[in-house]
This record gives C-alpha cells, sequence and structure tokens, in this order.
C-alpha cells in the first residue's frame, strides 16, 4: 500500500477536466504521511492556479470542527452533553416549549432534535450574528418530532455555535480558534475572510452559458459560521484535523486535545439513518459513519456557494482523503477519485448506488403515494398515468420568505435496493436520488438527502 | 522616446520598483484620452501570484475623496449643508469638547480643520451598525488642535461624514457608496468588504526591517468603522475611472451628470492654507489636497494601510490622471520618482523638492521651539539629544492604554535649506528619507506639524 503520486497526479487532473471542475486539491493520509496534489485554476476569470496551500471553503465539514469544540467544553466540565442544554444557554427558545426545556447538545451533535434544520437567517456580519440568529429561532418549529429519527439539522449546529461562543466569551470563529485550530496547529485553516486574502483561495463557481463562472457572492451568511459558512482550509490541513481522529485525540505535537474516550465517543453510531446513501448508516457526534461490508469509515463533506468539500477516514488502514472543489461535477468527480483511491489504499468497494428497479412493479396503491411534510417545505407523491411521480414545494413559512424557489416535479421508481427503498429524479437531472420510506415512534417518514418528512394522515 | 509609451512605462516602472525593493506594484496612466497600464512585480511574496491591470488593492486614505464626492451629491441634492453642525444630522453626537460638538460643520470635516483627533482606535466592529458605534464611542475624543484653526489630519472626521451619509440615505456606508459612485461610474473592481474582493486579485501588504526583504504584513485590519476614512479596495484602471470623473466635470462614462458645475468647483476651491505642504499640498479643498507646481494645478491624495500604499495625481489642465497603488518596499522614493517622472514628461511639471538637512555643522533647534507639543494621545518632545537636534514621539492617555505598549519613537531633527521654521525628521520606517517638520504660530499658540497631523506646544 503506497501512494503512487504520478498516477494519481494524471487521474485527478483527468477526472477535474472529465468533469469540468474549475480546481481541485486533494490531500491523502497513508503510512502516515500527507501527499498533497492541486489542479486547474482557482478561479477561471483571475486565472490563478491552485496550489497545496491554497484554501477552500470547507462548508459543512465545519461542523466536526465546531463538534470538537463543543467536546472540548464538555471534557472541560463546563457542558453536559445530555443535560438540558437551555441551562448553558438560557435564551434558547424554539416555537415548541417542550423540545425548549428539554434538547441536549447530544440532540444537536447528532441531528435528533427535529428542530427544523435549513434555516439561514441572515443577522448581519456582526460579531452578534450567531446569537441575533438563535434570537430569531423562537418561533421555528420542528422538521420531525424531537427524538423520532435523524434529520439534518443546521440549525442545531448555529445553536452549538451559540454555546461555545457563550462559554468561551468570544465570537464562534476566535472561540474555534482558540480551541480547536490553535491547538491542532492548523495554519492553514481560517475563518475570517480578511485572513483569507493573506494566502491562495478559491473562488467558488456557479453554472454559466459558457461553463463555471464565478458565484457573485463569496459567504454564506456569517451566523452559519458554526454550521458550514465561515472555515476555509487547504486540503492538507483539513487531513490534519481528521488525523486527530486516527491519534487517539492527540495533536502532531503530542498535545492531548480530546481524550481517547471523547474520540471513540465521536465515533460511536449513535442513531441510524434510514437513507444512508448520502448521509452514512450512522450519527456519531458530527461525523457521519459508514459501514462498508462490516468496516467502518467516517466522514463529512460540505457545500457553500460553488464549493464542494470531501473528507473521508478509513481508520482501520489509517487513510484520510480530502477533496476540495470549486465548481462543475464536483460530486461526480469526488464518487470517481475517493473511490479509486479507497479501493486502491484500503481494498475497499464503493457501496452500490440505488437505481430503478426493471423488474418492479409499482401500483397505485404503493405506500409511498402520500404527502410529507417538514418545516416550510411538502412533498406530494402520487399515481400518475400509470407510474409514481411527485413534486417537492416550499409551503410556508418558507414560501414567502424564498419566492423564487419554484416547485421541483420528479419520477419516482421502486428501486434494486429492494425493500422501501425507492429511487426519483428530478426535473432536468440525470441522476437518480434514493429515499427510504421507514416507520418511528407510530409515524411514517420519507428520508432523502439527509432530511426527513413526516407523511400527514 | 516617450516614457508612457507602453513600454517604455512598463520597463521604468519596473526599474524603480526593483531599485526600491517594491514587491508590487499596479499603475495607470491617463493621458491624451487614453489609458496605459504598467504592472511590477507580486501581490504577496509568500504566495508568488502576479499583480495584473485588473489586481485590486486597498487604496486606503484615497477612499476620503471618494467619501467627499459622495458628500458633494448629497449637497447637490439639497440634502445637507456643508455649514450646518453636524449635530443636527447627528444628534446623537457628543465629543470631549461641548463646544466643538455644537459647532463642528461637514466642511471642516472635509478640510481637516475640525482639530478632533484622527487617529483614534475605530471599535465599530464587522456589522452595520459599526458606524453607529463609532460615533457612540466619540465621547472621550479629544481635540488635537482647536476647532477651524489648522490642518490637522483627522480619520475620525471622515468616519463622522460617514456616518452622515449613512443617516441621509438610509444606508449602510458601503451601499451607499455603491448606489452613489461606484454603480454610477461603472466601477467593476471597487469593493469595501474583504469577502467582496474574493473574486479578483487582491494585494496583501508588507513590511520588514530595513535591509531585508520585506515581508507579509503581520495583518489585514478590518474594522468596518474606517469607512469612509480608507476602506475602499480598488483596481488603479478603476481608480482612474474615478478621477475621470474629476476631469470630466462631473459627468459618469454614460453622459450622466454625477456632480454639478459648482459642487465639483467648490470641492477643488482651496479652502485652507496648510503649513507643512510638501507630503500634503499647499492647500486643502473639499477631501482633495491641492498643490501649484510650475503654475499648474494638481490635484491629488495618498493612501497608506497595512503595508499598502497608493497615490492618485490629477492635472485638470492637462486632462492628465495617474494612479499608482503598491505593497510596499520604500515607496516614498520610488512613488516620488516615478510620478516625478510622469508630472515632467506629460506636464512639464517640475515638483518642488521636499526640504533636505542644511549643509554644514548640525545647529541647535532654535530655543523657542523646544519643549513638549501635544494632540490627543501623542506627546512630542522637541529637544536635545548628543549635541543633535532630536524630537520623541510617545503615546499618552487616552490612547496608550487603548493600544497597549508602544514604545516611543526616536526622530533624529536638523535644520533644513527650506527656511528656519522647518526642520525635517527621520521616521525609523521611512529608511533614509527626511519628511519635513514644519514649526508655526497662529493666534499666539505655537503648534508643530509632522506627518501631516499638527499639535499645539503646551509647555
Amino acid at each position: 500500500m503506497s501512494f503512487e503520486r504520478e498516477r494519481w497526479r494524471q487521474r485527478l487532473e483527468q477526472l477535474r477536466r472529465e468533469h469540468g471542475v474549475p480546481a481541485a486539491s486533494l490531500a491523502v493520509l497513508v503510512d502516515d504521511e500527507v501527499h498533497t496534489l492541486a489542479d486547474g485554476l482557482l478561479n477561471v476569470e483571475t486565472g490563478v492556479a491552485a496550489t497545496a496551500d491554497a484554501r477552500f471553503q470547507i462548508g459543512s465539514t465545519t461542523k466536526v470542527y465546531t463538534a470538537t469544540a463543543i467536546m472540548r467544553l464538555v471534557e472541560a466540565g463546563r457542558l453536559d452533553l445530555d443535560a438540558p442544554l437551555i441551562e448553558a444557554l438560557p435564551e434558547l427558545r424554539v416555537a415548541d416549549r417542550e423540545v425548549t426545556a428539554r434538547v441536549t447538545a447530544r440532540h444537536l451533535l447528532t441531528h435528533t432534535s427535529g428542530i427544523a434544520g435549513d434555516v439561514f437567517t441572515d443577522t448581519g456580519r456582526g460579531d452578534d450574528a450567531v446569537a441575533r440568529y438563535v434570537e430569531a429561532c423562537a418561533t421555528l418549529g420542528q422538521d420531525v418530532p424531537f427524538e423520532a429519527t435523524f434529520s439534518y439539522c443546521n440549525t442545531g449546529f448555529v445553536i452549538l455555535g451559540r454555546v461555545v461562543e457563550r462559554l468561551a466569551g468570544a465570537p464562534f470563529e476566535a472561540a474555534l480558534e482558540a480551541s480547536v485550530l490553535g491547538p491542532l496547529g492548523l495554519r492553514e485553516t481560517v475563518a475570517r475572510p480578511e485572513e483569507v486574502l493573506r494566502g491562495r483561495w478559491a473562488c467558488g463557481h456557479l453554472p454559466g452559458p459558457d461553463g463555471p463562472t464565478p458565484a457573485p457572492i463569496a459567504l454564506l451568511p456569517r451566523s452559519s459560521a458554526p454550521a458550514g459558512g465561515a472555515v476555509w482550509a487547504s486540503a492538507r490541513d483539513v487531513v490534519a484535523f481528521a488525523r486527530l481522529f486516527l491519534d487517539a485525540g492527540r495533536a502532531r505535537d503530542g498535545s492531548a486535545v480530546l481524550a481517547p474516550a471523547t474520540v471513540a465517543e465521536m465515533l460511536r453510531p449513535q442513531v441510524p439513518v434510514a437513507e444512508r446513501w448520502s448521509s452514512g448508516d450512522f450519527r456519531g457526534l458530527g461525523w457521519q459513519l459508514d459501514d462498508r461490508g462490516g468496516r467502518r469509515v467516517f466522514q463529512h463533506g460540505g457545500a457553500t456557494i460553488g464549493q464542494r468539500a470531501f473528507l473521508e477516514v478509513v481508520p482501520d488502514r489509517r487513510v484520510a482523503v480530502a477533496l476540495l472543489t470549486n465548481g462543475g461535477g464536483a460530486r461526480a468527480l469526488a464518487a470517481a477519485l475517493h473511490g479509486e483511491l479507497l479501493a486502491d489504499l484500503c481494498q475497499l468497494e464503493a457501496p452500490a448506488v440505488p437505481a430503478p428497479d426493471p423488474a418492479a412493479q409499482a401500483a397505485p396503491d404503493d405506500p409511498v403515494v402520500g404527502v410529507y411534510e417538514r418545516y416550510g417545505s411538502r412533498t406530494e407523491i402520487a399515481w400518475r398515468d400509470g407510474a409514481l411521480a411527485g413534486t417537492d414545494r416550499l409551503v410556508e413559512p418558507l414560501a414567502s420568505q424564498l419566492p423564487g424557489v419554484g416547485p421541483v416535479a420528479f419520477e419516482l421508481r421502486r428501486s434494486d435496493a429492494g425493500g422501501a427503498t425507492y429511487v426519483a429524479r428530478d426535473e432536468g437531472e440525470q441522476e437518480w436520488r434514493p429515499l427510504v420510506l421507514f416507520e418511528a415512534g407510530g409515524e411514517r417518514y420519507l428520508h432523502t438527502g439527509g432530511r426527513a418528512q413526516r407523511k400527514l394522515a | 522616446m516617450s516614457v508612457i509609451e507602453n513600454d517604455t512605462l512598463q520597463a521604468r516602472l519596473r526599474e524603480l520598483a526593483e531599485a526600491a525593493g517594491v514587491p508590487g506594484a499596479s499603475l495607470a496612466v491617463f493621458a491624451d484620452g487614453r489609458l496605459r497600464t504598467a504592472t511590477h512585480g507580486v501581490l504577496n511574496v509568500e504566495t508568488g501570484v502576479e499583480v495584473t491591470p485588473e489586481s485590486v488593492f486597498r487604496i486606503a486614505s484615497i477612499t476620503k475623496v471618494y467619501t467627499a464626492t459622495a458628500i458633494m451629491r448629497l449637497v447637490d441634492a439639497g440634502r445637507l449643508d456643508l455649514d450646518a453642525p453636524v449635530v443636527e444630522l447627528l444628534p446623537e453626537l457628543r465629543l470631549a469638547d461641548a463646544d466643538v460638538t455644537a459647532r463642528v460643520t461637514a466642511r471642516h470635516l472635509l478640510t481637516h480643520t475640525s482639530g478632533i483627533s484622527g487617529d483614534v482606535m475605530a471599535e465599530g466592529g464587522r456589522g452595520d451598525d459599526a458606524l453607529e458605534r463609532f460615533v457612540a464611542a466619540c465621547a472621550d475624543v479629544g481635540q488635537d488642535v482647536p476647532l477651524g484653526t489648522v490642518v490637522s489630519y483627522s480619520n475620525t472626521g471622515f468616519s463622522l461624514l460617514s456616518r452622515m451619509i449613512e443617516k441621509l440615505t438610509g444606508s449602510v456606508w458601503d451601499v451607499a457608496m455603491r448606489e452613489l459612485l461606484f454603480e454610477p461610474l461603472g466601477l467593476r473592481r471597487t469593493v469595501v468588504l474583504p469577502e467582496d474582493a474574493l473574486r479578483f486579485r487582491v494585494s496583501y501588504g508588507h513590511d520588514g526591517e530595513p535591509g531585508e526583504p520585506p515581508s507579509l504584513y503581520p495583518v489585514w485590519s478590518h474594522d468596518r468603522a474606517m469607512a469612509g476614512g480608507g476602506s475602499i479596495i480598488a483596481s488603479a484602471e478603476d481608480v482612474i475611472a474615478f478621477a475621470r470623473l474629476i476631469l470630466d466635470g462631473g459627468v459618469a462614462p454614460d453622459g450622466t451628470r454625477l456632480l454639478s458645475e459648482a459642487a465639483l468647483a467648490e470641492m477643488l476651491r482651496p479652502q485652507v492654507a496648510v503649513a507643512e505642504h510638501w507630503l500634503t499640498g499647499d492647500h486643502w479643498g473639499l477631501g482633495w489636497q491641492l498643490h501649484r507646481w510650475s503654475g499648474q494645478d494638481v490635484w491629488w491624495h495618498d493612501g497608506t494601510l497595512d503595508g499598502q500604499y497608493s497615490w492618485l495625481r490629477i492635472v485638470p489642465e492637462r486632462g492628465v490622471a495617474i494612479a499608482l497603488l503598491t505593497n510596499g518596499g520604500r515607496v516614498i522614493d520610488f512613488a516620488n520618482a516615478l510620478y516625478g517622472e510622469l508630472l515632467d514628461e506629460l506636464c512639464g511639471i517640475a515638483i518642488d523638492p521636499w526640504p533636505q538637512p542644511r549643509d554644514g555643522a548640525v545647529e541647535p533647534i532654535a530655543a523657542e521651539l523646544t519643549g513638549v507639543y501635544e494632540r490627543h494621545g501623542v506627546r512630542t518632545t522637541v529637544g536635545e539629544r548628543d549635541g543633535a537636534p532630536h524630537a520623541t514621539v510617545e503615546l499618552i492617555e487616552p490612547l496608550r492604554s487603548k493600544m497597549g505598549h508602544v514604545e516611543p519613537i526616536d526622530v533624529p531633527i536638523r535644520p533644513s535649506d527650506a527656511g528656519p521654521e522647518v526642520y525635517v525628521g527621520q521616521l525609523p520606517q521611512a529608511g533614509d528619507t527626511w519628511l519635513p517638520m514644519v514649526f508655526f504660530e497662529l493666534r499666539g499658540e505655537r503648534y508643530v506639524q509632522f506627518g501631516a497631523r499638527a499639535s499645539r506646544k503646551v509647555g
């Protein structure tokens, strides 16, 4: 098992071109050595070339960093994972009073609070941005009932970020620097735009008529910092972060950043996930956990405005792969490259992705037919013209907040993964995405892309 | 061969920049109705990314003439009276001096004659309320010099003007500027917030010990309360596009009139004479520094911030504008040489040389000039050391406790060849360059002006 640099250099370049990704930066930990490759342009307009030290936005991968900051507070005895969070954050309010009283840090770290998760309220760029976001949660409803199931929740990580701020007495970015980035020696990881300007950085690209075009806006609102809006890093710094979880919580300089028991707890399956292809079989604390034929992979990814990050770790081989990209067909690039790397370095096969099952006969009374809702969003599935079909649309209160987002129709098929696994293809798309119908606590849910929706009647 | 032929311009820029150890520079020259550009070096010595004509730099205090222009648009619209007390628009304003609070006007602020201490530490933060918070924190800001007396360069004044723009437009300052100026002028590479610069190639500042290669400046400071005093980030080409509004009599490229002729004339009318006129111009207009060299008007502003340095020069009679943006090195010598050559070549202007130490034996400083001079938070003690004239500049309260420990600066000074009141001093960061230090009397008080700031003799 060794890293054939020239082979992967060629493969990265080939796949990057094939998938129209402007720039890709790859870091691979293998045999206790970190290998880096970078290719393409950080910004197609300025023409600045990607290098191994270039910072990209890591998006929701930040959630594991936030989880690490939270666990350091737990270790310091300043926060109890299983105590009502309102003890540490007395101003916490959501619409449901029982959730307000009972939600814990563990619920938020495992995405099981059920609190509406896709809320990106822009509360400005001041140091009070996260605090104001949390204040604005007072009227926020549930995607799914409290503790019912895993449903990906950005909101929960912003609330956790506020806990970090309150206990550190500093804005989230400064608190993260003091508790995670500094102790780990991550000098190519920054959390403020003016610090990004100190090195090379990637510009996100959005689809344009002549290919990827630099995104007009670089940053998500500052309120989303703890969930994925703030952190920029080089690929090798992302691998350096992941290494903490291979080294039982020790930084490269030997200092203990997390206790071994904390690392084990963060990587312990805490909650199963119904639709596992997009979100892993289980959630740990922050981490997404995959079971690949009895072998464990832990990972997280992230997306911002035109940038995507992918981090996968195979602990039994001490291999970590981080790929950072800035537009184009980044997901397909990552699937291909990670698949090949993990097969070569770890003899690990990528899980088969569900596809339509040509043999399956759907019927008008298929159990998936019905109406599903989460906060501000509704999916309707019906039997139409001899086939299953559906529509995703926004409803109140999101519909009036996001007037530009129209309904999306999709085809729906039973899949070759069997059971209650379906695949949908959204209008205008090529790929099929999995959906899983499941029951929990006497309710039925449809789970796709990390989000659960409850079946109405 | 003319220096403004593109190849020559490029070669000359490179030659002078290399000689002065300048890491990166972008030059744009408008003359004969034509724009020429030249670039040198890198945006950042660590990344090695090269400067291009599209690259953006912090233009720092050149921002002040943009702010002045926005203010004059509001004057044109009848929404602001330059001579009305600022407190009418900002009733929350409280300065240390109640009389100044009641009487200071926009004209005082635009001409740096408010006397309000200019170098308070802005602590407005990153939010949209930064200027509001800045104004609320002005209550302990004292005077460098009395209101309406002499020019003493004041960043504070331009933060106050920025807050006035917010009040009048109902928009945060950077949005107001976009609407009042950047968009009407078609400035595509002119931004304020660091995140808005991420689409471009961006210059980073450098510093370093004399004789050492330049290294990255320690920080890119970011406080939004600096606003109209120095927060614009722009390409040299865009600075020229702004300058053309002034050259073109207030009319934008699409023919829209953005400033009345009267407003433009008022901005560029000498409003107050300046004692130390080598660094700053003989007079101040509204925002603009006004010089008369070789019988011609030169309108200008410079900028310095976090290791980035910029110069804007306009010669209206010749239709010439020069924008030079750099990121470190021995910039004073470099810029004087470069725009000196350009002004000579394009306009036949010979820049008055800066005062130099007088030849001969070192003479003691005149007894009546020795003593203690103060402005808000800064004390300059003029005396002798080792038989030669010398000044020590140190922080005092209220700045001392705000800025943490800063070592006093020793400034060797010498009589100059420019007259008995004009001395020259050497700042540690300016290398071998002697900077003018002018002593003068006004209404029975003695002042010294050094680095555009005036201090009053207190003992």
